[in-house]
């Protein structure tokens, strides 16, 4: 937004009637701050930059539409291509447009940080310190890598789609529903993790997730047939005990489409997912019953990926993480009390009381002249704006003869 | 013999380093310079959130087609696809950014007015203020953002439609 005012050449001077009024759309773009660096000087901001191009704007439906043509810059000339699954959709019912679904020029809106990370131009923007103390516009250029550092080493940047998306999305996108003990530690440890540091219950959840759908349907028992099975993992099974059966055999499998042929898992009892379904092992076969209840306890992961990349053997792929831990404060309302760098929540990035002030959510009504002295749980600005605090992860992947990829191993890095 | 030859040395040596100090190039705020050591500093610091906020207003909201359009030429783009410093800036591109507001409110807040006309009863936002700034206030405006070396040319700022 701009104000419009006029120049006075007799008076000298710039003035404004205040007058409101329309005037030509401006081009839509977005753009994330990623990273940033500080000298006595000079302040360097790093961003990544999509400018949504084309778009038709409807008089009737009074709205914008159509596909847009995604540029890396503000001059029109390097399109970028964004998969259409990162793009919205509107459902329009009207008079004119009766249940029709039209395309959006827009990124979707639950997706639109992992696009704009993912397929954004990075650019790099200066500012110098001014007397004041505060920091003035000196340039702004797109990060362009050059040919030597290409050479240095021999990583290609490849789409994160299909198998490599699938197998990252079974593991390290896989969401445990209870932080009570090592059985739901995840991928995210605070050193490098590979199969010998996840408990055999991690795995099998994981695995079992990947299993053929037939296999996980659930089917109402007779009655009291596996009432041997009545205890499990402390969680006492009525007679309308719900089941289904697959074979050890038919979990391994699973275990090694997720980590290769080398690998052995200790077959045993475990909780699926979000503790909805528990398995027992009974030697030879696994029976699942519903225990009808569930969610994650007290704590939630996120994660965003940035990229993946290759060098012919193994496929890399970069993302950032954090993980919440929630609890109440005095008004019972539901509060992030700590912040974590690992999905085992041991290396504390802050505590609740400690959440920069950027991070947190003015309250509202009653509370508004309060002092916000914690964040409010789901009412985050954007998991964006975290994604200077995340910790970025590296998680290596090996192509199998198949052609498919499996997890080898997951560490925090420092970037570069 | 030997000492007056160093000492002769050492006259050439500074007559250089003095020829060449007075002739090399003129102080530019975007050459960063190599002494300069950078350490890491997170987003979320208000020193870089306010800058990152006052860039995507000034620098970054008011971009369009601008080499397509002729009407629209005028508009600053920071995301080119080559650096781009304030040398690179129209004067209209400076003022596109000194008048670029998150608020009118603000305008009507901050700036000095003078009444010339009764406010509209129907109409909340005429209230018959003339809101003014002096060239002095804008020149230190675009110093703010700019630096103090900037150069401001002052005329009527193109705007996108005919609305003054």
């Amino acid at each position: 937004m701009i104000c419009y005012p006029n120049y006075n050449n007799e008076k000298e001077r710039y003035e404004w009637k205040g007058i409101l009024g329309g005037g030509e759309f401006g081009n839509n773009y977005y753009s994330i701050p990623t990273s940033a660096e500080k000298s006595e000087n000079y302040l360097i901001i790093y961003d990544k930059y999509l400018n949504v191009g084309d778009i038709v704007f409807d008089d009737q439906l009074g709205s914008f539409y159509g596909e847009s043509t995604f540029y890396g810059d503000s001059e029109f000339i390097n399109v970028i291509e964004i998969p259409d699954k990162y793009t919205d959709e509107y459902k329009i019912v009207n008079d004119k447009y009766t249940s029709e679904t039209l395309p959006s020029p827009y990124l979707n809106y639950e997706t639109k940080e992992e696009a704009i990370l993912k397929y954004g131009t990075p650019y790099k923007h200066v500012f110098k310190l001014a007397e004041d103390g505060t920091y003035f516009w000196v340039s702004s250029e797109p990060i362009v890598e050059s040919d030597n550092s290409k050479e240095d080493h021999s990583l290609t940047e490849i789409p994160f789609e299909g198998n490599l998306e699938a197998v990252y999305e079974a593991i390290c996108n896989f969401k445990p529903f209870r932080r009570t003990n090592s059985d739901t530690v995840t991928v995210y440890q605070p050193k490098r993790a590979t199969f010998d540091d996840l408990a055999s219950e991690y795995v099998l959840a994981l695995a079992y997730d990947i299993l053929p759908e037939q296999k996980r349907e659930i089917i109402v028992a007779d009655g009291g047939i596996y009432s041997e099975n009545s205890f499990v993992n402390g969680e006492y099974i009525t007679e309308d005990i719900q089941y289904t059966v697959f074979t050890a055999n038919e979990m391994n499998e699973a275990v090694k489409t997720l980590f290769g042929e080398d690998v052995r898992v200790e077959h045993k009892s475990f909780l699926s997912g979000y503790g909805i379904q528990g398995l027992t092992y009974d030697g030879e076969k696994y029976l699942k019953y519903s225990l009808g209840y569930g969610g994650s306890y007290g704590f939630s992961d996120y994660s965003i990926v940035s990229h993946a990349e290759t060098d012919g053997e193994f496929a890399y792929v970069i993302d950032k993480f954090i993980s919440f831990e929630y609890d109440y404060n005095e008004d019972e309302d539901m509060i992030v009390s700590a912040i974590y760098s690992d999905g085992a929540q041991t290396d504390l990035i802050c505590d609740g009381n400690n959440v920069p002030q950027i991070y947190r959510v003015t309250p509202v009504g009653d509370h508004e002249n309060e002092k916000v002295t914690y964040l409010y749980s789901g009412r985050f600005p954007g998991l964006v704006v975290f994604g200077d605090m995340m910790q970025t992860y590296k998680h290596t992947f090996k192509l199998a003869e198949d052609g498919t990829y499996f997890w080898v191993s997951s560490e925090p890095i420092n970037e570069e | 013999m030997k000492t007056k030859h160093t000492l002769f040395v050492l006259l050439i040596f500074t007559l250089s380093m003095f020829l060449f100090c007075s002739c090399s190039e003129p102080y530019d705020p975007a050459v960063v310079p190599e002494t300069e050591v950078f350490s890491p500093i997170y987003i979320s610091e208000p020193e870089v959130a306010e800058t990152y906020d006052m860039f995507k207003l000034r620098f970054a909201e008011a971009i369009n087609r601008s080499n397509t359009t002729e009407k629209t030429e005028y508009t600053i783009n920071t995301y080119r696809t080559y650096r781009v410093t304030e040398k690179d800036l129209s004067n209209q591109d400076r003022l596109f950014a000194v008048f670029a507001v998150k608020d009118y409110n603000y305008i009507k807040e901050t700036w000095p007015y003078e009444q010339f006309d009764e406010p509209n009863p129907y109409n909340p936002d005429y209230d018959g203020r003339l809101y003014y700034l002096e060239t002095e206030q804008v020149e230190q405006m675009a110093r703010e953002l700019f630096g103090k070396e900037v150069k401001l040319t002052h005329e009527i700022p193109r705007c996108r439609d005919d609305m003054i």
